[in-house]
């Protein structure tokens, strides 16, 4: 009996997991082809939620947790935000034809795509039937490396520079934002007793989880980038219902704050050179020390940057009504 | 197969029965707000026996606890997004369905 019910639920979660991959497919293609953006925004998030859903399949927490923080909830956020400023202008002006440049682009585009599909079919196909990968490499060195999550060790210690970089890409897209500086969404409408209400309810539990996630980090799947995606979402509910920023000017603190995680790293980093190490590695006792350090200044600056990219506007502006 | 086993299979049973007839409401319903209806109220108890199912075989009583604050968390977050978008509808002149 117990194999039948075995094989019974191997069955299942293969029907389940082709379903899901198909329905990621399916939901892809409608995205490209949707009729107007709107449509397009809204499938996106459910694209993101099944994503995250299918990385929690693969046994990727870490990666699921992030694709549903940011890929579902703030990408989300972020273009039904820059939806409600684009309508207001593609009301007033005619569409364009699609022009045969256009046209150019998307087989280019289509192009480049098929070929990346192709290679990693083609790396599948080649590849050996049992497959390692670098997983008890880096468990060898998780204690010595700090940290008993081995995507923490990977993303903290290993290969820091990769996250380095990505803190300061996330900086960078502040100053592009704040460079373009977007014209005023339209004022959407008040936000009403309910919203304001469960936000008061739900945004302190939202930067109470932003917190947990940031502490199990070290040992679990969690870390600065869904700790920040998650606080940040607490802030732009905030936002949502219309909880102004205080009316002091914010500059300082806002640009202090965005450039911290990025301090704090290349701090962490110098510190191996002065005792003989190369840059960017910490070891021993030391190590975990500097893992939270940066997870904490991280974190901060990764929340402040999604908040100040769904603002849009520099800060000097933000204490002037929202 | 356990008796707390037994109870948490028929509780998924009793679960996915919610959920079946939220989606075809969804899907069949006439308009917005019907459909609204259908999901967050068919739904969300659907995901409250699925989330009692887990508590009750879950490994500590703290992982049981989390699975029902998750619960209530979806209930405030699902009432409060099933308002918003009725009310943007109504706001916006979508007309309330009336039986022909």
């Amino acid at each position: 009996v117990a194999a039948t019910v075995t094989s019974g639920v191997a069955a299942l979660e293969l029907a389940f997991d082709v379903a899901l991959a198909l329905a990621l497919v399916g939901a892809a293609v409608v995205i490209i082809w949707a009729a107007n953006t709107f449509t397009a925004t809204a499938l996106f998030i459910v694209f993101g939620v099944m994503m995250a859903v299918a990385w929690g399949r693969l046994g990727a927490v870490d990666i699921a947790l992030a694709e549903a923080a940011i890929g579902a909830g703030i990408t989300g956020a972020l273009l039904l935000h820059a939806q409600g400023a684009e309508a207001a202008k593609v009301a007033t002006r005619p569409r364009r034809a699609v022009s045969l440049r256009r046209w150019r682009v998307d087989a280019v585009v289509a192009l480049g795509a098929a070929l990346v599909a192709l290679a990693l079919v083609a790396a599948l196909w080649t590849a050996p039937d049992e497959l390692t990968g670098l997983g008890p490499q880096v468990e060898a060195r998780s204690v010595e490396a700090g940290a008993e999550n081995p995507v923490t060790v990977v993303l903290l210690n290993l290969r820091a520079y990769d996250t380095l970089l990505e803190v300061v890409v996330l900086v960078a897209a502040v100053v592009a934002a704040w460079a373009l500086a977007l014209r005023r969404p339209p004022a959407p409408p008040a936000p009403g007793l309910l919203l304001v209400s469960m936000t008061r309810l739900v945004a302190p539990i939202t930067v109470l989880i932003g917190g947990y996630l940031l502490w199990r980090g070290t040992f679990a799947p969690g870390g600065a980038f869904q700790a920040g995606a998650v606080i940040a979402g607490a802030a732009i509910l905030g936002l949502l219902a219309e909880f102004s920023p205080p009316r002091r000017d914010l500059s300082r603190v806002v640009r202090a704050a965005l450039v911290v995680g990025v301090l704090v790293f290349v701090i962490a980093g110098a510190v191996g050179p002065l005792v003989g190490d190369p840059a960017l590695t910490y070891r021993g006792e030391a190590a975990s020390r500097w893992i939270l350090a940066v997870e904490i200044g991280a974190t901060i600056s990764i929340a402040l940057a999604l908040i100040a990219v769904f603002i849009g506007r520099a800060p000097s502006a933000w204490g002037r009504g929202g | 197969v356990t008796l707390v086993d037994g109870i948490a299979i028929v509780l998924v049973v009793v679960s996915l029965g919610f959920f079946a007839a939220g989606t075809v409401g969804l899907l069949r319903f006439p308009d917005i707000y019907n459909r609204l209806h259908a999901v967050t109220k068919a739904d969300n108890v659907g995901l409250g026996v699925l989330t009692w199912a887990l508590a009750i075989t879950a490994p500590d009583p703290l992982v049981a606890l989390k699975h029902l604050v998750i619960w209530a968390l979806v209930l405030v977050a699902s009432t409060t997004a099933c308002h918003l978008i009725a009310r943007t509808a109504l706001r916006a002149g979508v007309e309330p369905w009336r039986r022909p």
